[in-house]
C-alpha cells in the first residue's frame, strides 16, 4: 500500500514538474488578486510541502487568505516562478537558496558566509527587490550522500573524501539537478575536488533511497532529515570537508505581500521549529502516510495549546 | 527558434556524445528498449490479430481489451513494477510493450477482416484449406493495414521511450530531457528531443521501405485506385435482362 501511494505521488510530481512551465495567464491572475491572498507552494518533498502547509495554515488561522499551488520541481524551476509572481511564498534554505541566487543573470558567485547570520545579510543583499526571506528557524536540513552497507564495507567508506578517492569505481544516484549544481553537486564534485564518478543517475527524490537499498546505486544525494535513510538502513558520509554551509529553514515571500502581520506570522512559525520537530513531521508524512496538510494542522494545534 | 539552435549545438558538440552519460550509449539504449518492446508486441499481438480477424470470434472482447490496455497509463505500470525492483529495466520493456500491443492487434484483425469476402470465397471455391486462405490471400491482401499498426505502435514506443530517463534512470533519450528540464539546460531538453523525433522519421521511413519490398504489388495498387464496381459501368436505363447478362429472348 505504502508503494502504492508512493507511486501515485510520484506519478503526479512527475505530471506537475512537466505542467509547471509556461503559465502566464496564471502569473496575471495572481497579480490582480496579490492584494489579498497569497499563493503558497512547497518544492518536490515531503518535508518542503509539509513546511508549505505550515506557513499556509499559520496565515490562515491568522485571516490571511491563502492560495495553494500543487509541489513545484527543483530551485532552479520555482525560484524562476517566484520571480514570475506565480508563487509567493515557499519554504527555502538558506545556503542552497543564496547558492542559487548568487548564480543569477550568469554570475558565477559562491556565498562566502559561513553562518547562518552571514547568510542572512548576504541573502538580503543578493536578492531582487521583489523577493524577500523571513527570519530563519534553528529547523536544519542539509544535503547529504548515503550509501549502501556494500559500498561502505568494499571501499571503507566514512567520509566524502573516502568517497572522492574511489569515485571512479561509485555509481552516484540523485536528483537530476544535482548535476549542475557546485560546490555539492557533480559539477562542484569534479572542478574542487577532481572526483570524477563513475556514473550519475538522474533519479526521482522519492526513488532515491530504495535504488541505493536495492544495491542498483551505490550511493546517493539525500536530505539530512529523511526518514528513508534510517528506515531501509543506509550509512551517511561525514562532511568533512566541509562542502555544506548551515541549511537553516526560512520563508522566502515575494514583497509585496510582506506585510507585517504576515512576517509576524512567519517569524513566529520560525521561532517554534527545531531540526527534531521537522523530523518527527516527516516520519509522519513517510512511514504513517499521513498528508502533509494533516500534519501541518496537528502540529500547529500543538502548538497554540502549548503556547 | 534561438532554443532550436542550442539544441543542434548541444548536439554537435562532440564530448556530449562519448561515456557512460553520453548521447551515443543513450541513443543506442533508447533504441534497443524500443525495438525489442515491438518486436514482443509484435509476436503477441499479431496472431491474436489474425485469429481474431480470420474467425470474426472475440472481436468485441479483444477490442475491449485493447482500449482497456491503451487506458493503462505507461508511466503508471514503470512505477508500480519499479518499487518492487528499483532500477530493474523490466518495468520499461513491459510498460512500453503493453503500449505497443493495442496498435498491432486491432489493425491486424480490422487488414484480415476487411478482405474482400468474395476473394476469399474464391480462394475457398478453388479448394484453399482455412489456413492456405489466411496465409496466400488474407494475409498478403491486409499486410498494408498490418504495417500501419506496427509503424504506428513503434512511432508511440520510440517516443515513450524517454520515461525510461525520467526519475528511473534507465537511461534511453529521456534522461537528457529529464536531467536538461530540471537543471534549466534547455539545450540538452532541445537537442535530445530532436533526437527522438529524428529518430521516430527514420525508423517510419526505413518500415515504409519495407513495407513497399514485402506487401505486393497488386495489393498496394488496389489500396490507391480501387476497381470501379460493374453494375456502374452499365446504364441503369437498360432492361434488367440486358444488365443480368442478356440471357433473355
Amino acid at each position: 500500500m505504502n508503494r502504492i501511494r508512493s507511486a501515485v505521488a510520484m506519478g503526479m510530481i512527475g505530471a506537475l514538474a512537466l505542467g509547471a512551465c509556461g503559465s502566464d495567464e496564471e502569473a496575471a491572475d495572481t497579480t490582480v488578486a496579490a492584494a489579498k491572498t497569497i499563493t503558497v507552494a512547497g518544492a518536490n518533498f515531503p518535508e518542503s510541502q509539509i513546511l508549505a502547509e505550515i506557513y499556509a495554515q499559520a496565515l490562515e488561522n491568522s485571516g490571511v487568505r491563502i492560495a495553494r499551488k500543487d509541489p513545484l520541481g527543483a530551485r532552479e524551476l520555482y525560484y524562476q516562478a517566484l520571480l514570475n509572481n506565480e508563487v509567493q511564498l515557499m519554504p527555502e534554505y538558506t545556503n542552497s537558496l543564496l547558492s542559487h541566487v548568487l548564480k543569477q543573470d550568469g554570475a558565477d558567485k559562491s556565498p562566502t558566509a559561513t553562518n547562518v547570520d552571514e547568510q542572512l545579510a548576504e541573502l538580503k543583499a543578493a536578492l531582487p527587490t521583489t523577493l524577500t526571506v523571513g527570519a530563519p528557524s534553528s529547523a536544519e536540513d542539509k544535503d547529504v550522500i548515503v550509501c549502501n552497507a556494500a559500498a561502505v564495507e568494499e571501499h571503507s567508506l566514512a567520509t566524502l573524501s573516502d568517497l572522492f578517492a574511489v569515485a571512479d569505481q561509485i555509481t552516484l544516484g540523485g536528483p537530476p539537478e544535482l548535476e549542475g549544481r557546485s560546490p555539492f553537486g557533480l559539477k562542484g564534485f569534479k572542478d574542487d575536488f577532481d572526483a570524477d564518478f563513475k556514473e550519475f543517475v538522474p533519479l526521482d527524490s522519492g526513488l532515491i533511497a530504495e535504488s541505493i537499498a536495492s544495491d542498483a546505486i551505490d550511493c546517493g544525494s539525500m536530505f539530512s532529515t529523511a526518514s528513508s535513510i534510517t528506515t531501509e538502513g543506509l550509512i551517511t558520509l561525514e562532511d568533512d570537508q566541509k562542502i555544506v554551509p548551515n541549511e537553516a529553514v526560512l520563508p522566502i515571500i515575494r514583497t509585496d505581500v510582506a506585510t507585517p502581520e504576515v512576517m509576524g506570522v512567519l517569524d513566529q512559525v520560525s521561532a517554534g521549529l527545531t531540526t527534531d520537530i521537522l523530523k518527527s513531521l516527516i516520519v509522519k508524512v513517510e512511514i504513517d502516510k499521513q498528508s502533509p496538510s494533516e500534519v501541518a494542522k496537528a502540529y500547529l494545534a500543538s502548538v497554540s495549546q502549548g503556547g | 527558434m534561438s532554443d532550436v539552435l542550442d539544441g543542434f549545438g548541444w548536439l554537435t558538440t562532440a564530448a556530449h556524445w562519448w561515456g557512460r552519460s553520453g548521447i551515443l550509449r543513450s541513443l543506442f539504449e533508447h533504441l534497443w528498449y524500443s525495438a525489442f518492446a515491438t518486436g514482443l508486441a509484435v509476436l503477441i499481438g499479431l496472431p491474436i490479430g489474425l485469429a481474431i480477424g480470420h474467425t470474426g470470434h472475440g472481436r468485441f472482447v479483444a477490442a475491449a481489451a485493447a482500449n482497456g490496455l491503451r487506458a493503462v497509463p505507461t508511466v503508471g505500470i514503470v512505477t508500480l513494477l519499479f518499487l518492487a525492483q528499483p532500477r530493474a529495466l523490466y518495468p520499461v520493456l513491459v510498460a512500453l510493450t503493453v503500449l505497443a500491443i493495442p496498435s498491432i492487434v486491432l489493425a491486424t484483425a480490422a487488414g484480415i477482416e476487411t478482405v474482400d469476402a468474395d476473394v476469399k470465397d474464391a480462394a475457398r471455391g478453388i479448394g484453399l484449406s482455412r489456413m492456405q486462405v489466411l496465409r496466400d490471400v488474407e494475409i498478403p491482401n491486409a499486410l498494408p493495414l498490418i504495417f500501419a499498426g506496427v509503424r504506428s505502435a513503434a512511432n508511440q514506443v520510440l517516443a515513450t521511450a524517454t520515461i525510461a530517463g525520467f526519475g528511473f534512470g534507465l537511461g534511453g533519450l529521456g534522461r537528457f530531457i529529464y536531467a536538461g528540464y530540471s537543471g534549466r539546460r534547455f539545450d540538452e531538453v532541445y537537442g535530445a528531443t530532436m533526437l527522438v523525433v529524428g529518430l521516430v522519421l527514420l525508423v517510419e521511413i526505413t518500415l515504409a521501405t519495407v513495407q513497399r519490398l514485402v506487401v505486393s504489388p497488386g495489393v498496394r495498387e488496389s489500396s490507391t485506385r480501387r476497381p470501379v464496381p460493374l453494375d456502374a459501368t452499365v446504364p441503369s436505363t437498360l432492361p434488367t435482362a440486358i444488365q443480368l447478362g442478356g440471357e433473355s429472348t
